[in-house]
């Protein structure tokens, strides 16, 4: 038996080139667009009051989020939350770097759609953070405590040789 | 003698590098940005030349103990930073 192949071949061609062209669309919608070197470093930290509602707001990098759970999460009270003075700055990678007075920890956040999502909880001391505040050093975040020696912080936790 | 007066000064050295070392951005900004907003204040109000001459002589001192702080100032002072502060106060 005998099948009727390629009786048209300059039709088989089109199609090809058709599929090929179509393939070649598809493809490029796909293939996700990368934008690198970014540099998100905010030279200066951000220093907001937490209101009675679990806001904070900052004016220099226009920005304003709810930071009740962070709160609930370090102290376990979710009550008195407005007197709470939290410390953020953003490193060069776009990673969020939070602590506040009386924290133990260091919370890495990374954006995610309409908020922030937690990376890392990088825990500093036992005692509770005096009166601390960020430095921006790139690579590094330095995290100072009072009198304390500083100390260098990645998204990953604190640098090795540091104090921890 | 002479060992144990250089330990001494060994020491305050240190210290005194591990207290600069200590030094927060965010306060030194703020710390430059009080002191300019004061001389400013004190310049619509001043009267006479030699009120004048002591506030140009504050933005002196203030040109000279923020100097080392320039870059970090122009980042994070939004829009004048360090050197717009310092031209405006001379203005």
């Amino acid at each position: 038996m005998n099948f009727p192949l390629n009786q048209n071949p300059g039709g088989s061609m089109k199609a090809i080139i058709i599929l090929f062209f179509f393939s070649f669309l598809v493809l490029a919608g796909c293939s996700s667009l990368t934008l690198k070197p970014g540099d998100f470093a905010w030279p200066i930290e951000s220093v907001s009051k937490v209101d009675e509602k679990g806001m904070i707001e900052d004016k220099q990098y226009y920005f304003s989020l709810n930071v009740k759970e962070l709160l609930y999460n370090e102290t376990q009270d979710s009550v008195n939350i407005s007197n709470v003075t939290l410390r953020i700055i953003r490193d060069m990678k776009g990673y969020y770097f939070m602590t506040a007075s009386k924290f133990k920890n260091v919370y890495v956040f990374e954006q995610i759609e309409g908020g922030l999502k937690l990376t890392k909880k990088i825990l500093v001391t036992q005692d509770g953070l005096e009166n601390p505040a960020f430095n921006q050093r790139p690579p590094y975040i330095q995290l100072l405590n009072g009198q304390k020696p500083p100390v260098s912080l990645t998204k990953e936790g604190i640098l090795e040789g540091e104090n921890k | 003698m002479k060992t144990i007066l250089r330990l001494v000064a060994l020491l305050v050295f240190s210290s005194l590098i591990l207290v600069a070392q200590q030094k927060s951005d965010y306060a030194n900004v703020q710390l430059f940005q009080t002191k300019a907003q004061s001389i400013s204040k004190n310049m619509d109000k001043a009267n006479s030349v030699q009120e004048c001459a002591e506030l140009n002589a504050s933005v002196d001192a203030l040109e000279k103990e923020f100097a080392d702080d320039k870059t970090l100032l122009n980042k994070a002072i939004f829009p004048d930073g360090y050197d717009r502060t310092i031209e405006h106060l001379r203005g």
